[in-house]
């Protein structure tokens, strides 16, 4: 093989490295286990409350409340589990007589993310 | 995994069946096996296929053929089929006999340091990109919008961009007006690869795109230095460190990894392209053939299809290489110009005059050409970023060594020490290194209001050439004392040598260790596509966006989620862009994020009807919060987004 062909092979073997090893790191940054979670409500734009927990963190434990006003009042609040990569879809109906109904959502390391709706 | 693996095998095939195979056959054709090394054909396909895919594009969408995976494949099969048969027509009676006459025959020694200088050119590159995916640069997103537009439709539109704007006392978004910011050669082969390999325009395809064009430009600065120094016994050294000067030392500064990263497209084909036009014509003037004369105005036309920055550097080049070479050389260019009537008046020149008529005039006329853009470059220096740099900023562009090497290359080659230097070779690194050097530091005595940093980043090219010129020159030969104008002792240059590579090596390796500290990127960037993804999967038709350049990570992908339109969602731009008086003429876009409950913020999205809002939540989620009208609907790591409920 002549000095050419050998460079022009070394080449290519190292390019098709270079192409695996960055679509192996996207791969893994698409499927991240420490991207956070986020929290949304289902239909952003009527009444409905019914809001959803993306987990992508490794945690698995999520406390959410429901509250009304600005005072904040605690109309329901509960725990789930989510796996991470996976989501939970939390129906909730409106029942609010014309006020903000604030969605806070916290994770066992004290992480915090809330989503509200004014009615007023 | 088995999905991954056809991916991966899809991905490579469509790099080597859109970047490789169609460039290597029309050489073929024209050269056989003879005239052209075996990695010289190799680098100059790279560079060829790039542009016979744009034009094979580009005739597809004149006759109404629509993009497809399947249209494409054919197109390119055909060209490159048709390209072979004329090579076995052309070459029947001696197949592949004289290759060995135009090859480069490298030492072992020779082979293993390109081979190691390709190895750190790449490995770090790599290193450095993996902090850079999923892609989350503006400049990629801006392109890669218009590359999956023409994707998605199947033919090449207009580049177009809306505004917004006051008209009869309410804001509205006017009408689509041309814009001159893209060339359509940036955008083409991403078409192609996404269309035939099926990959994500949102993945790293684009970014390994941009690291193969990337590593064959240096590779295409290679084989210059070879034909460059051709006359010099040195030149395969010439060549191989030239190849360590751009490729593995300064790996990350612009214009390598950080423009891979960055996604400056046209700068990094231009950095491919340049060279290997120079390179045709280098072996036109050598040689006398026409056939080099053709590929050498295919290349510089193809330039004038990819990037008009890269086209201008070139042209700038060129028009100081003749002017040059009839002032210094004018016997022998005379001779070119006017005795070799032979060469100019070939059947191939001609049809060469002929196709670039038809494609410029009947084809595809490049957009800067139509919207009068050029007038915007020729003339005073306006803005402040085109006002030049000084000689400290310059030779940073350039790193210290490549600079101080370069500038004593110059003054070698001003000597008159060398007398195997070709004087084309001489006039036209000159020219090239002069035009840089002028437009970088003092653009106003040209008259051309360019970006002084991009110009500047061009040089880099023909300074490692002239710097490994320098090193070669001093320390390159075995009597190497005996060239010197100062008759110092062997050990003295001996150590000088040592120093002089250490400190080459510091330098240029500096940049490399601030720079591949992992960072937090890709975290951002997925919290971006997140939200972004919500929004497309919610927004009706019309619904309307407003988003954040200033705080939001990998702002400019957002448009690829909704394809709506290039000014989709409309963004606040960074604040001195409404400061200048130049850029920004409205504040809309401003006034909806920084403060949306006041006034002008009101009316604006009163006026345009937005009805969402995409902002970083800690720098812009206080002033939303406290307003009755918006509901918070989605919250991430970095982002919220507001509704506005009228």
């Amino acid at each position: 093989m002549s000095s050419e062909k050998k460079i022009i092979f070394a080449l290519v073997i190292l390019l098709f490295f270079s192409f695996c090893f960055l679509s192996y790191f996207e791969k893994k940054q698409l499927q991240p286990s420490d991207a956070g979670w986020e929290i949304y409500f289902e239909d952003p734009q009527s009444d409905n409350l019914t809001f959803i927990i993306e987990n992508n963190t490794k945690t698995k434990k999520i406390h959410w409340k429901e509250m009304a006003g600005e005072s904040n009042v605690i109309i329901k609040e509960a725990d789930i589990l989510v796996v991470s990569g996976q989501k939970s879809t939390i129906p909730l109906l409106n029942e609010s007589d014309g006020e903000k109904i604030t969605i806070e959502v916290s994770d066992e390391l004290g992480g915090k993310k809330e989503i509200h709706k004014r009615f007023n | 995994m088995l999905e991954l693996f056809q991916s991966q095998i899809s991905f490579y095939l469509t790099i080597a069946l859109v970047l490789f195979v169609p460039g290597y056959f029309m050489l073929l054709a024209f050269f056989g096996k003879e005239k052209l090394g075996v990695l010289e054909r190799f680098i100059a396909a790279t560079g060829l296929s790039i542009l016979i895919t744009d034009f094979l594009m580009l005739v597809m969408s004149r006759v109404e053929i629509l993009f497809t995976r399947a249209s494409l494949v054919i197109t390119l099969l055909i060209f490159s089929a048709s390209c072979f048969l004329v090579y076995r027509k052309r070459f029947k009676k001696a197949p592949g006999v004289a290759e060995t006459k135009a090859s480069s025959d490298f030492s072992f020694k020779q082979t293993l340091l390109i081979i190691l200088i390709l190895f750190l050119s790449i490995f770090i590159r790599s290193v450095y990109l993996q902090n850079n995916l999923p892609s989350s640069s503006t400049d990629l997103g801006h392109h890669m919008y218009w590359s999956k537009l023409f994707a998605e439709s199947g033919k090449i539109q207009n580049y177009t961009q809306r505004e917004i704007v006051l008209k009869d006392g309410a804001y509205q978004i006017d009408a689509p007006k041309p814009i001159s910011d893209f060339v359509i050669g940036e955008h083409l082969i991403f078409t192609a690869i996404s269309l035939i390999s099926g990959a994500s325009f949102i993945s790293a395809f684009p970014v390994s795109v941009l690291l193969f064009i990337n590593i064959f430009s240096l590779l295409a600065v290679f084989i210059l230095s070879l034909r460059l120094f051709e006359a010099s016994p040195q030149n395969k050294n010439i060549a191989i460190f030239a190849l360590l000067f751009c490729g593995a030392l300064f790996v990350i500064d612009p214009p390598q990894a950080k423009f891979v990263g960055g996604g400056v497209i046209g700068n990094i084909l231009g950095n491919l392209l340049i060279p290997l036009t120079f390179y045709f014509y280098v072996r036109f003037l050598r040689e006398k053939e026409s056939v080099f004369l053709f590929f050498a105005l295919f290349f510089s036309m193809g330039l004038f299809y990819t990037h008009h920055l890269s086209g201008l550097i070139f042209l700038l080049t060129f028009v100081g290489f003749v002017a040059l070479s009839f002032l210094f050389n004018f016997q022998e260019t005379k001779q070119v110009f006017f005795s070799q009537k032979r060469s100019w008046q070939s059947p191939l020149l001609l049809a060469f005059l002929v196709f670039s008529l038809v494609f410029v005039f009947i084809i595809y006329t490049p957009t800067y050409l139509t919207n009068s853009a050029v007038n915007t470059v020729v003339g005073a220096v306006k803005k402040i970023e085109h006002t030049g740099l000084s000689i400290l900023q310059f030779r940073n562009v350039l790193g210290e060594a490549r600079f101080a090497l370069g500038a004593f290359g110059i003054l070698l080659f001003l000597a008159p020490l060398r007398k195997s230097i070709s004087r084309y070779s001489f006039l036209l690194l000159f020219s090239w290194i002069s035009v840089i050097t002028l437009i970088s530091l003092a653009p106003g005595l040209v008259k051309i209001s360019i970006p002084s940093g991009r110009v500047a980043n061009y040089g880099v090219y023909p300074f490692a050439i002239i710097s490994a010129f320098a090193f070669i020159s001093v320390f390159g030969q075995k009597d190497f004392h005996k060239n010197l104008l100062v008759p110092f002792g062997q050990k003295l240059i001996i150590g000088a040598f040592l120093l002089l590579f250490i400190f080459i090596n510091l330098d240029g390796f500096s940049d490399t260790t601030i720079y591949l500290k992992g960072n937090d990127s890709a975290k951002k960037t997925f919290q971006t596509f997140n939200a972004s993804e919500y929004l497309a999967t919610r927004m009706k038709k019309t619904d309307l966006l407003a988003s954040d350049h200033v705080y939001l990570f990998a702002d400019s992908w957002v448009k690829l989620f909704f394809m709506r339109d290039y000014y989709f969602p409309s963004y606040r731009a960074n604040f001195e862009r409404y400061e200048n008086g130049v850029d920004k003429k409205e504040f809309c876009t401003r006034d909806m994020i920084s403060n949306p409950g006041g006034e002008l913020g009101e009316k604006c999205y009163s006026d345009l009807g937005t009805n969402f809002v995409m902002v970083n939540k800690l720098m812009d989620g206080a002033q939303f919060r406290k307003l009755n009208n918006f509901w918070q609907v989605y919250s991430n790591e970095e982002i919220n987004i507001y509704y506005r409920n009228k």
